[in-house]
């Protein structure tokens, strides 16, 4: 008996063992055709006028508005870390609709896309050279030998724009100034903030962004000079895209300012309108950029 | 429950070790079995949780990069992610089902195929809240997550983890606890083991060491070594050990003197349960009645049997008496039978037990044989009897010399008047009247003679049996019988009597007494010769007793001779006169045989006799 009970201990002392071994049930498989059929995608891309997640924050409510407005398709928001990457993207025709700057939309315009609406508010867009409050900097002159730092050296309004205007007012920038392209408005910004920078050149909607969400840093900065006003962003389609498609979007958009929910997801764009524009449109841009480059320096992603 | 009953069946030993060593694998199983049960499931469920936390980090890390669409982003995420051990894999894949990225590059770019992940995405497309799956597989956990973004879902990454290694852990702990566990339990085992032997061996030395001593063998001391509690307690034993010894000799010693005079008084011993009623009888008890110790059973009926019939409701009444309070000793004497017929004299005295209740328990006590001393105090009181019988025999002599001495006048008287009658006739002067005058007078003489006859005879008859006299008439009685002899010697006798109370007693025997001394005031009265001589008896009564005392003026008792004067055959007085039994006799008449007291001392001018009498008095058994 005594044996027994010894025995039935040590069964319970070994109980704990529990088989851990168990057989692998599942494994992940792929294959070349998407899962889901469903209506087709379209990606859209937006120029990185703000980090990703601030990207889908504005423009995404846009994205969900068409989609529920589109029929036939579905637009797929897409950021991008950098401008270099976005033009990448642009000239890989990575994406089938696509909100570039001004630039990028002349240059998409010769490689595969056609121009159907742009950003309304031209008179905003222009760019600013911001300077730190405290800052000595008084006179464009006093920008000789400083940094300057700007989102990237495509962007328009915010890089080309203030180039030229201190180009028209005295300097060579690529001999008399530092030219730091950081990748961001905010960097930009923020840059001139923290001292790095002795100006920063971006434009007003994201300026008036980051006042809102950055009021402390914003507060420590202020608007030094402005360029003159040039086209805003425009939209774009490749061209493979059906035009049915291309039409309802553009209808959709430059519709926005129409209603009241349209009207709302403008005001985070810091926008009034979209409309309707075309290849002909942007010829003084086109006029801009040939300006730029033979008189200040070729235009091309150097980051 | 036949192995449960067999256990307690077991020796202490045997219990103590299995018993406790049964408890401690119970107690330690079920110890070990919580440990690793919650071992195991802290590390399955850290697994899990780790796996989570890996998946909600890699899900936020990838966020901007899958909105960007940015495989750079994307690699380099994974990149960080590829360090991690037990990573099996990790992807990222987009809402269409396409692996943007992967730790394995060569899958980038292709399409989720299984029905999990399809199952996975499609409830992330419709559930806005869909989060999380996490799941074993095998020996892996794998995780989905949801890629989050403002409201919107926007992927999901999927990782892979081993869970070998954790798996490995988990069992290592277990083999950690049950090694332990069987090392503590053998370690304990070996330890109980050894404790209970050494307890198990004093144990045993100390039952020994009893075996011995009750075997008788006394001279044995149990093993006192080491410092625990049971060299204490063997210790203490052999203390107790020498204590009994002791007290066994003291007890010897004891027991021997009470042997030493219990045979020394000859006495036998009984002792009486009085529940049971069973009697211890020593062998000297049944040897007073001439039997061996092993001839009599130790019942009550042993004793009840032998008492004589005359002195058994005596003795039962005393035993009776003896038993009803605590204080109450048993005495009496009784006769039993020998073995031979005989009777034996016994002398019983004891006392009685009792318990805490009052209830007597226990009579003990001791036989005397008395048979000796009884036949001398029979002899004695026959030498007595005799000895009265002698001194009355001499009071008889003294009597008829008083009879003659009375007689002698009336005798006279008789003879003259004869004579004178004789001598008329011969003169034959015969007178009538004179006749009849002389005859009358010698009438009247021979009735005074039968008188006297009369009164010796009395004094004569010896007492049988008691009877109520006055003792003024036992004095009138005397005075009857001395009167003329003290007449001649012109002795007054005066008796003054202020009882008038009847006594019940011996009368003959008193008058003897009172004889007595009477007469020897009337030979000290005759010796010394006072000018008035005389006897004053005065007769006083107390509650319980008359007192009489007889004194005269014949000149007292010599101081020197005061206390030798009732021994037997002392005299101060002549051969001729004397006997020297007198007072003697007295004596044991008034206290044996009246129980009285006589006392004498001197008075002014004389001696006194003082005669203390009890006014009843109860016979005493012949035995008592």
């Amino acid at each position: 008996m005594i044996y027994k009970v010894i025995f039935f201990c040590f069964l319970m002392l070994f109980s704990g063992c529990q088989n851990e071994a168990q057989k692998n049930e599942y494994t992940p498989l792929y294959s070349t055709n998407p899962p889901l059929s469903k209506q087709t995608v379209y990606i859209f891309g937006v120029h990185p006028l703000h980090n990703p997640k601030r990207l889908f924050e504005v423009y995404g409510p846009m994205v969900d508005y068409i989609n529920a407005h589109l029929t036939g398709a579905e637009l797929r928001l897409e950021a991008s870390r950098d401008y270099p990457s976005f033009d990448k993207k642009l000239v890989a025709k990575h994406f089938d609709l696509a909100l570039p700057n001004p630039y990028q939309t002349v240059m998409a315009a010769d490689n595969g896309y056609k121009i159907f609406a742009k950003m309304g508010d031209d008179q905003n867009f222009r760019g600013i050279i911001l300077v730190r409050k405290d800052s000595d900097i008084n006179t464009i002159a006093d920008l000789k030998g400083k940094t300057i730092s700007y989102p990237a050296p495509t962007a328009l309004a915010a890089t080309m724009m203030p180039q030229w205007y201190l180009y028209e007012h005295g300097i060579d920038v690529t001999k008399d100034v530092k030219n730091s392209y950081v990748g961001s408005q905010e960097s930009s910004i923020m840059n001139v903030y923290l001292g790095k920078s002795a100006a920063a050149a971006t434009w007003p909607p994201p300026w008036k962004a980051f006042i809102k969400e950055r009021p402390e840093v914003a507060k420590e900065v202020m608007i030094k000079w402005e360029t003159s006003s040039m086209l805003n962003n425009g939209l774009i389609a490749r061209k493979d895209v059906p035009v049915a498609i291309v039409e309802q979007v553009s209808e959709i958009i430059t519709t926005l300012h129409t209603h009241e929910e349209g009207r709302k997801i403008l005001e985070a764009m810091e926008l009034s309108h979209y409309e309707k524009a075309d290849d002909k449109t942007y010829q003084p841009v086109r006029e801009f950029l040939k300006k730029f480059k033979t008189q200040i320096r070729p235009i091309k992603d150097n980051t | 429950m036949k192995g449960i009953f067999s256990f307690f069946r077991l020796s202490f030993r045997e219990q103590l070790i299995y018993g406790i060593g049964l408890l401690l694998t119970l107690l330690l199983s079920v110890f070990i079995y919580i440990q690793t049960t919650n071992d195991s499931t802290f590390l399955r469920e850290r697994g899990l949780s780790i796996a989570s936390d890996h998946s909600h980090v890699l899900s936020s890390m990838v966020k901007v990069w899958v909105m960007s669409n940015d495989y750079i982003g994307l690699e380099e995420a994974l990149e960080n992610f590829s360090d991690y051990d037990d990573l099996v894999f990790a992807t990222v894949i987009n809402m269409d089902g396409k692996v943007i990225a992967h730790t394995d590059k060569s899958i980038i770019g292709k399409y989720v195929a299984d029905e999990r992940s399809i199952a996975f995405l499609r409830q992330a497309q419709i559930d806005k809240e869909y989060d999380e799956e996490i799941f074993r597989n095998g020996y892996n956990i794998d995780v989905m997550r949801v890629i989050h973004n403002a409201g919107h879902h926007i992927g999901f990454v999927h990782l892979r983890f081993d869970q070998h290694s954790r798996a490995a852990q988990i069992l290592n702990r277990i083999y950690q606890g049950v090694g332990f566990g069987i090392l503590y339990l053998i370690l304990t085992v070996l330890m109980l083991y050894l404790i209970v032997n050494t307890f198990s061996r004093q144990l045993t030395s100390l039952l020994e060491t009893m075996k011995k001593v009750h075997g008788g063998d006394k001279s044995v001391k149990a093993d006192e070594e080491g410092y625990n509690e049971l060299s204490k307690l063997s210790h203490e034993f052999n203390i107790m050990l020498d204590s009994i010894a002791l007290g066994e000799r003291r007890l010897k010693e004891v027991k021997e003197r009470l042997e030493y005079a219990i045979n020394g008084t000859q006495d036998g011993l009984w002792d009486w349960d009085v529940e049971t009623n069973e009697v211890y009888f020593s062998p000297r008890w049944k040897e007073m009645l001439g039997y061996a110790d092993d001839e009599l059973p130790s019942t009550f009926k042993t004793w009840e049997e032998r008492v004589h019939p005359d002195d058994l409701e005596h003795a039962k009444q005393s035993i009776k008496y003896s038993l009803e309070k605590p204080g109450r000793f048993y005495e009496v004497i009784h006769r039993l039978q020998h073995k031979d017929g005989s009777w034996v004299w016994i002398l019983a005295r004891g006392m009685t037990i009792f318990n805490e209740e009052g209830k007597a328990i226990r009579m003990v006590g001791f036989h005397t044989d008395i048979t000796k001393q009884k036949l001398l105090e029979q002899e004695l009181f026959e030498k007595e009897e005799m000895m009265i019988a002698q001194s009355r025999h001499v009071a008889m002599g003294e009597m008829i010399g008083m009879i003659a001495h009375q007689w002698r006048q009336p005798i006279t008287v008789i003879a003259m008047g004869a004579n004178n009658m004789l001598a008329d006739i011969a003169l034959e002067s015969v007178d009538i009247e004179n006749f009849k005058q002389q005859s009358q007078q010698i009438l009247q003489q021979t009735q005074y003679l039968s008188k006297t006859i009369d009164d010796f005879r009395t004094f004569f008859r010896s007492d049988k049996e008691k009877s109520e006299v006055k003792l003024i008439d036992i004095f009138q009685e005397a005075e009857q019988i001395i009167g003329k002899s003290l007449e001649n010697y012109n002795i007054d006798l005066v008796i003054v009597d202020n009882s008038n109370e009847v006594i019940l007693t011996y009368s003959r025997e008193l008058l003897q007494v009172v004889l007595n001394l009477l007469k020897n005031a009337k030979e000290a009265l005759e010796t010394s010769k006072p000018d008035n001589p005389y006897i004053h008896v005065t007769i006083e009564s107390f509650s319980d007793r008359i007192v009489t005392s007889v004194s005269d003026n014949g000149g007292g008792i010599e101081g020197n001779i005061l206390e030798r004067i009732f021994e037997p055959y002392f005299s101060t007085k002549d051969v001729k006169t004397g006997t020297g039994l007198g007072l003697y006799m007295s004596k044991t008449i008034i206290e044996k045989h009246l129980h009285g007291i006589i006392q004498a001392s001197n008075s002014n001018n004389g001696a006194c006799f003082t005669v203390t009498l009890p006014k009843f008095f109860k016979e005493e058994s012949p035995h008592g």
